[in-house]
């Protein structure tokens, strides 16, 4: 019998396997044992990005801090960056991490770990500036870096200036606290343009102290202008469609809004960069509007009006009512409207119990409606009599940055009719608006309760509910229902019998009071116990035993009974002995209403 | 034991005629210690005094008791100011949340002739139950009708324990109902959620919408109590004859002041 014949593996292949299972093995060794016992190596490098830059475009400082071997790498804990006239340093972003792995000359793994950082840098001007050494601490290393200061040459992007628009309507170096400003930009590029994104860098934009934006007036036909690289914020600007700008078309844009300055200082707006890229392989062009800030000064307390309530700027008002001639007791609405560049939304409607003229005018309400370009103000009055037959002068105290005083507006007086009641009977105002309380009236009204609040609780708790009472009512119903029927069951509890039981106790105490001998004690006794039984009293005469009446007595009840029995009749028929007293009788009475139901 | 169920019964007698008789709260007129409001009012600075009682009133973590109080300092103000309507609501909303501060009911009774306004309740024997019925708060009154199911049940009870004799107690606790439960009903009956009364003499014309030019749909008279719905700034939406309306909001008054309780 012969085995099969198994095909014989050929030597080379067998190597190759064996080498293929030991393989990992070497791999994995020299870079544990790197890992273990190699000395680690660590280095830090500061450069540019870039040495040139265009005016508006970024330009980063990158620290790299390296360290092959066998730690990690140590993060950055602090930095210095020095000031450079006419450069501004953005905050330090990163790390990223990077790690990598490589034989060294002996064969062994080597693992190398890289942590950079970046700052970025904007020169706020052309020209040639010099970054200086500066320390920093990194991978718990305390160091001046780079080696030798570096140099960022910033030209003039001639193609972005020529290709670009960034035009911005000159803004007042100076403004008064409250008065409005308006921040208008014109944003564009030339057609030749193709391709690639734009960005409108405005690091300012919502992060100024004190300052107000007001809602901007727009019509919905606006288009979202990219304000960050990663597209998720964006402005609102005005298509102004494609114009003509020294015989090339260009594309516009218009980013118009208003702000407010709340209070005295200074309000800074960094550069404003738009740049735009062109795609993969052709340089970004970038416009710039340089930094520039605007001083914000208090409105002066000079010469004041004390009915100034804070309205600065040029501000237009006019007036107007649908009706104009009325009845007496109807109402008169009166439209106010301010508008003009004036802080409309930053003053108080004037008061018009408060202004002089309205005195005849009852003041039913108001409203006030609130937007940067238009305050309208309505009031419905009520002429209280038909003698008025004007709406007086509204006016407003409104400081004048021009003149750097304070002005007096006014609406125009508006004439008015008002039909007069026929008798004062029909005059509803008779009476009332006299500021006359009636006499005798005023001294009966009781006093105000000066106390000082005591603080504590609101409330110390409310009641059960309407529910819990009805519920409680029902209850009750339910409960005496039950109880009389179940009551019922052993009999009326209002009949004679049932009666003379309950009362069976109290009426022998009572008899017992006037008893005068054991004679008349044995008496009391019997008719309590036929009571208490539902029997005559005649069939306990000379009994001495419970037994057969009284179901349920124990026999040291039955005992007690019957040696009182015979002692009460032993005193009352053979005397000489001693008689149990009225307490006796009572307590043995006691035990039979409690032990015999 | 007959002794014991007479002290018994004499003190349930006592609360029960310290409950329904509605004991006047007490007020101390003591100047010491005048709060701020008040000082300011006897130093003569009206506005100054109306300023601080309303910052209190809106801010102050009090007992209804002190709310009511200020309410009431307010309601004196109001009337001292001419505005004898505005006095009407201010003193109501004291006895809303004091129903037996006696000083309000006073003045109110005063505020509402200047305000030439009806009896609320149109006076005769009807009023002056009302007017017993409004002594309590709705809290207290919910308990009277919980007390009143209590003395049926005891009434109940002695009556299906003794039989006829014990009857007349079961007449009794019957007999009492009425008045244990008509302060509940009165205040179920006269409660109106979030309740504005109009403070403007001349009413206050309804609108189908917050809209100024828009058609009046109808006018509240002044006093009138309504309840309010929804706000917009210087509008209020009331309950007007089953609808939802608007009327101007500076015409109307709260006069729940305590909507937590």
């Amino acid at each position: 019998m012969h085995a099969p014949i198994q095909p014989k593996t050929p030597p080379l292949r067998r190597v190759r396997r064996a080498l293929m299972l030991v393989a990992p093995l070497a791999l994995v060794t020299p870079f544990a044992s790197a890992q273990r016992g190699g000395a680690s190596q660590s280095s830090v490098d500061v450069s540019l990005t870039s040495g040139y830059a265009k005016l508006g475009e970024e330009v980063r400082i990158v620290i790299r801090a390296t360290v092959s071997g066998n730690r990690e790498v140590g993060g950055l804990e602090s930095i210095e960056l020095p000031e450079v006239e006419g450069l501004d340093f953005g905050r330090v972003m990163g790390p990223s991490t990077s790690s990598r792995f490589e034989m060294d000359g002996r064969g062994r793994m080597v693992g190398t770990q890289t942590l950079t950082y970046a700052v970025a840098v904007a020169a706020s001007r052309v020209g040639t500036f010099e970054i200086p050494r500066f320390p920093l601490r990194i991978d718990g290393r305390d160091i001046t870096a780079p080696d030798a200061p570096m140099t960022l040459k910033v030209l003039e992007d001639i193609e972005g200036s020529r290709a670009l628009v960034l035009e911005l309507e000159e803004l007042p170096a100076r403004v008064f606290e409250g008065e409005p400003y308006t921040f208008d930009l014109t944003i564009g590029w030339s057609m030749g343009v193709r391709g690639g994104s734009v960005l409108l860098q405005v690091p300012w934009w919502g992060r100024q102290d004190g300052v107000i934006e007001l809602q901007p007036q727009l019509t919905g036909a606006e288009r979202g202008f990219p304000i960050d690289r990663r597209g998720r914020s964006e402005l609102a600007v005005s298509d102004l469609g494609v114009r003509d700008r020294d015989g090339a078309p260009y594309q516009l844009y218009r980013l118009r809004r208003r702000f407010v300055a709340t209070r005295p200082g200074t309000v800074s707006f960094p550069r404003t960069v738009l740049e735009v890229s062109r795609g993969r392989g052709r340089d970004a062009l970038y416009q710039v509007v340089p930094e520039f800030s605007i001083e914000v000064v208090p409105v002066p307390e000079e010469g004041r009006p004390l009915d100034w309530t804070g309205a600065v700027g040029p501000i237009e008002v006019s007036r107007d009512a649908q009706r104009r001639d009325i009845d007496l007791g109807d109402s008169l609405e009166l439209s106010v409207r301010y508008s003009g560049s004036g802080n409309l939304e930053f003053f108080e409607a004037p008061k018009l119990e408060r202004v002089e003229g309205f005195e005849r005018f009852r003041v039913l309400a108001s409203t006030d409606e609130k937007t940067p370009f238009m305050r309208a103000i309505e009031y419905e009055l009520v002429p209280m009599g038909p003698d008025v037959t004007e709406v007086p002068p509204i006016p407003l105290s409104v400081f004048d940055p021009e003149s750097g005083g304070y002005v007096t507006i006014a609406t125009e007086p508006m004439t008015i009719r008002v039909s007069g009641a026929a008798s004062d009977e029909e005059d509803p105002f008779a009476g009332l608006g006299s500021g006359e309380v009636p006499e005798g009236r005023a001294p009966t009204l009781r006093d105000i309760q000066p106390r000082p609040v005591t603080t504590g609780p609101r409330s110390t708790g409310g009641g059960p509910g309407a529910g819990a009472g009805l519920i409680a009512l029902l209850v009750a119903f339910g409960g005496w229902v039950t109880t009389r029927r179940a009551v019922r069951r052993s009999g009326d509890p209002g009949g004679r019998r049932a009666r003379a039981k309950r009362g069976a106790l109290g009426a022998l105490r009572r008899e017992l009071r006037g008893a005068d001998g054991p004679g008349a004690r044995a008496l009391a006794l019997e008719r309590f116990l036929a009571a208490r039984t539902g029997t005559s009293p005649g069939e306990w005469i000379g009994r001495s035993s419970l037994v057969g009446s009284v179901d349920g007595a124990s026999a040291a009840l039955e005992r007690s009974f019957t040696e009182l029995r015979e002692r009460l009749d032993r005193a009352a028929y053979q005397g000489g002995a001693a008689a149990p007293g009225d307490d006796e009788v009572v307590a043995l009475a006691r035990r039979i209403v409690q032990e015999v139901r | 034991m007959f002794a014991r169920t007479t002290r018994g019964a004499l003190a349930l007698l006592f609360l029960m005629s310290g409950l329904l008789l509605g004991a006047d709260s007490a007020h101390a007129q003591a100047e010491d210690g005048a709060g701020p409001g008040a000082t300011l009012w006897r130093t003569g600075d009206r506005d100054a005094a109306v300023r601080a009682w309303t910052e209190a009133l809106e801010a102050a973590e009090a007992p209804a008791a002190e709310r009511a109080r200020l309410a009431y300092n307010l309601g004196v103000a109001a009337h001292r100011d001419e505005d004898p309507l505005l006095a009407v609501a201010w003193f109501t909303a004291c006895l809303r949340l004091d129903p037996r501060h006696r000083d309000a009911r006073a003045n109110l009774a005063i505020a509402r002739t200047d305000a030439a306004l009806e009896d609320a309740d149109g006076g005769g024997p009807a009023s002056a139950v009302l007017g017993w019925a409004r002594r309590y708060t709705r809290s207290e009154a919910e308990w009277l009708a919980v007390l009143g199911s209590v003395l049926l049940l005891a009434g109940g009870l002695l009556e299906a324990f003794r039989g006829r004799p014990a009857r007349m107690a079961l007449f009794l606790g019957v007999a009492v109902q009425p008045v244990m439960w008509a302060p509940l009903a009165v205040a179920i009956a006269s409660d109106v959620p979030d309740a504005h009364m109009v403070v403007e003499p001349r009413g206050l014309q309804v609108h189908p919408m917050p809209e100024p030019g828009t058609d009046k749909v109808g006018k509240l008279a002044a006093g009138d109590v309504v309840e309010a719905l929804d706000e917009l700034p210087g509008w209020r939406k009331v309950r007007f004859e089953g609808e939802e309306r608007w009327v101007r909001a500076s015409g109307l008054a709260p006069l729940d002041l305590d909507p937590g309780l």
